[in-house]
């Protein structure tokens, strides 16, 4: 019942693959700077990535700060953990403003009615803003700008000449056409990759952030010979049950008395006496630690207790709540949430793993080790809605700039396409083979059995182990019977990748990380305190076909040859 | 292409989705593809005969809200799973 496959190509001076914020403010700047751009998107543009929804913070603005507060330099200090790449969180600092204004003039509600800014968190400049329609918004803004969108079209790998990135074979996933797209620069912009450990309610798709996202920057950079870093570390936080979208991060980063107690199961409190400031006195990552340590203790679960909080404040996290993603509040009032009396908001909080946070490692102008490549926002291993904005500004300025240069199209090698095509046509070509769901559930359930929270080298070993065998075993019986299952089986194997990348880095920190006050973004249950020296990235590349890992003193990638 | 199905098909699917996340009242539905076109998930499958959408994916719903949201008619209706709560 296929159609055979038809050929199309696309040529143009600066791809951007991905439509979410990063490769929105990619796509568009690289227009600004006088190149013809494509941007790629796998589902609908309107609606697609974790901006699909609708959000509602855009934190670390330096101009909204309150600089007087002792908390300027402990909030720098928290961000250069050794999770994130602080040559890029210097660059959040400094353009953050300039993304606000942009947006605005994209026609996004960045400003309350009275045209001030709603500053809901003084000591990192967070700013609260109405965007349930962030995505379209930027959607229209990218059209404005004349760029060349193609939905509904996922990237199968980078086609290279040398240790150079000249474009992209995509796929039509509704269509089954595969696409050739030749391009003198090539933006990432995918994403962390969200399908890794099972959802937060055991179900596949219902990740944190967008469940489209499947690591394919990640997966299709390593294939290409790109550097890629940040691995190990895992979304790991203490969110409120069932709100994936709700860390306990923002809430407690209200000052005393606003911002809700954590208590155990008994009720008591497992807060410390007197903060130094509105960030607790917690040390880096030792909340999440408390918390687990109760529920291991046996008086969890732990709670979030907002009933001594004032009503005016209620309504705050209320409002964040709801202009989120609004379908959400649909959800909460099902199971009753919201409906409740004052005092029984107790929120149930979950420690639970999700997104990796690693990315193509880059430099300040989100160069990487390959000429012609690219990324931006989580593809290049950086957090939130700011890092997105600002990294795939720069990131469209320097493709363009580069592009520029380069006078003749670059040649396509017939073989390679045909090779990356093979991916695409295999699991066509099987009959009663394997649902790719099916396999994907298997790797997923190999990093929840034996990676988690906390890892452990016979674990982390076994687990490597077992992804081998399933892709030897299950691999090549995988089958597509329609386009739909084509783009499932073309993530399987990304997501496959990402698993492994993450274990054997995982395997190689051995040493215990939190990311800021509430997460860890890597724990190792032989090595439970992080190492001084081992503040430096763990950089993945393949050498000889075989997956490579080494560190790095610096954030920064080789210059490509 | 190929996401036009056979009447049987269609049948099971709708079935399907009546038990899912995501419920479709067809007598509201005007056949916009509102819902179709914007799913980031490819969620939904559009039945040709009909002119309308059915379910084909329900267990790939990422909870995001857009058919419900986007839908001018309020035909679809997105609900949490068992799972959630």
């Amino acid at each position: 019942m296929m159609k055979d496959f038809v050929e199309k190509l696309i040529e143009t001076d600066v791809l951007v693959v991905g439509g979410g914020a990063s490769g929105c403010f990619a796509a568009i700047r690289a227009s600004e700077v006088g190149a013809r751009v494509t941007l790629m998107e796998k589902s609908a543009h309107r609606r697609c990535s974790c901006t699909g929804p609708g959000m509602d913070h855009f934190p670390n603005v330096s101009e909204l700060r309150k600089p007087t507060r002792v908390i300027t330099t402990e909030t720098t200090r928290r961000t250069q953990t050794g999770v994130a790449n602080p040559h890029l969180t210097r660059l959040i600092h400094r353009d953050a403003y300039k993304r606000v204004l942009d947006l605005e003039r994209f026609g996004v509600k960045m400003r309350q009615e009275d045209g001030t800014f709603k500053v809901v968190l003084p000591a990192i400049g967070e700013l609260a803003f109405f965007g349930p329609d962030l995505q379209i918004k930027l959607a229209e803004a990218v059209l404005k700008h004349g760029v060349n969108v193609v939905e509904r079209i996922m990237a199968v790998d980078l086609l290279t000449k040398g240790n150079r990135v000249i474009g992209v074979v995509g796929l039509n996933t509704r269509t089954g056409e595969i696409i050739t797209v030749v391009s003198k620069a090539t933006i990432l912009a995918t994403g962390f990759p969200a399908r890794v450990y099972i959802g937060y309610n055991g179900e596949l798709f219902d990740t944190r952030s967008c469940a489209a996202n499947d690591g394919c920057a990640q997966a299709m950079a390593y294939r290409a010979g790109a550097e890629v870093t940040g691995m190990e570390f895992a979304w790991v936080r203490p969110d409120l049950k069932n709100e994936k979208l709700m860390s306990l991060g923002m809430f407690t980063r209200y000052p005393l008395g606003l911002r809700g107690r954590v208590v155990n199961a008994k009720g008591e409190v497992l807060e410390k006496e007197m903060p130094e400031s509105e960030f607790g006195s917690w040390r880096d990552g030792e909340l999440i630690k408390l918390i687990l340590a109760e529920e291991k203790e046996g008086r969890g679960p732990c709670y979030w207790d907002l009933t001594h909080v004032p009503d005016s404040q209620i309504k705050v996290f209320y409002w964040h709540i709801r202009s989120e993603a609004s379908i959400r509040e649909e959800f909460q009032k099902d199971r009753g949430v919201w409906g409740m009396k004052k005092s029984k908001f107790m929120f149930e909080i979950k420690v639970k793993p999700s997104d990796i946070m690693g990315g193509i490692l880059t430099d300040e102008d989100m160069r990487t080790s390959m000429g012609g490549l690219y990324a931006a926002g989580g593809a290049a291993g950086i957090e939130t809605l700011t890092a997105a904005t600002v990294t795939g500004y720069i990131a469209g300025e320097s493709a363009a700039k580069d592009a520029a240069k380069i006078v003749k199209r670059p040649e396509t090698d017939e073989m390679q396409i045909a090779q990356i095509r093979k991916h695409v046509l295999t699991p066509i070509k099987v009959k009663d083979g394997l649902n790719p769901i099916e396999f994907e559930r298997k790797v997923r359930r190999i990093l929840d059995e034996y990676a988690g929270i906390y890892k452990s080298e016979g674990m982390l070993k076994r687990g490597l182990e077992l992804l081998e065998q399933i892709r030897e075993k299950f691999m090549p019986v995988i089958s597509a019977r329609n386009p739909h299952e084509s783009m499932r089986a073309t993530e399987v194997r990304n997501i496959w990748l990402v698993a492994k990348m993450h274990l054997k880095a995982s395997l190689l920190r051995e040493e215990t990380r939190p990311y800021g006050l509430l997460s860890l973004a890597h724990g190792r249950i032989e090595y439970p305190e992080p190492k001084d020296e081992l503040n430096k990235p763990i950089v993945i590349k393949k050498v000889n076909e075989k997956m490579g890992l080494s560190w790095r003193d610096l954030y920064l990638p080789s210059k490509p040859a | 292409m190929e996401r036009f199905i056979s009447p049987l098909e269609a049948s099971v699917a709708g079935d399907k989705s009546q038990m899912a996340v995501i419920k479709i009242d067809y007598k509201l539905c005007t056949g916009c593809k509102a819902c179709y076109d914007e799913c980031p998930l490819d969620v939904f499958g559009w039945n040709e005969e009909e002119d309308k959408p059915i379910i084909l994916y329900p267990s790939e719903c990422w909870y995001c809200g857009a058919c419900e949201i986007d839908c001018p008619t309020k035909a679809v209706d997105v609900s949490q799973s068992i799972a959630q709560w």
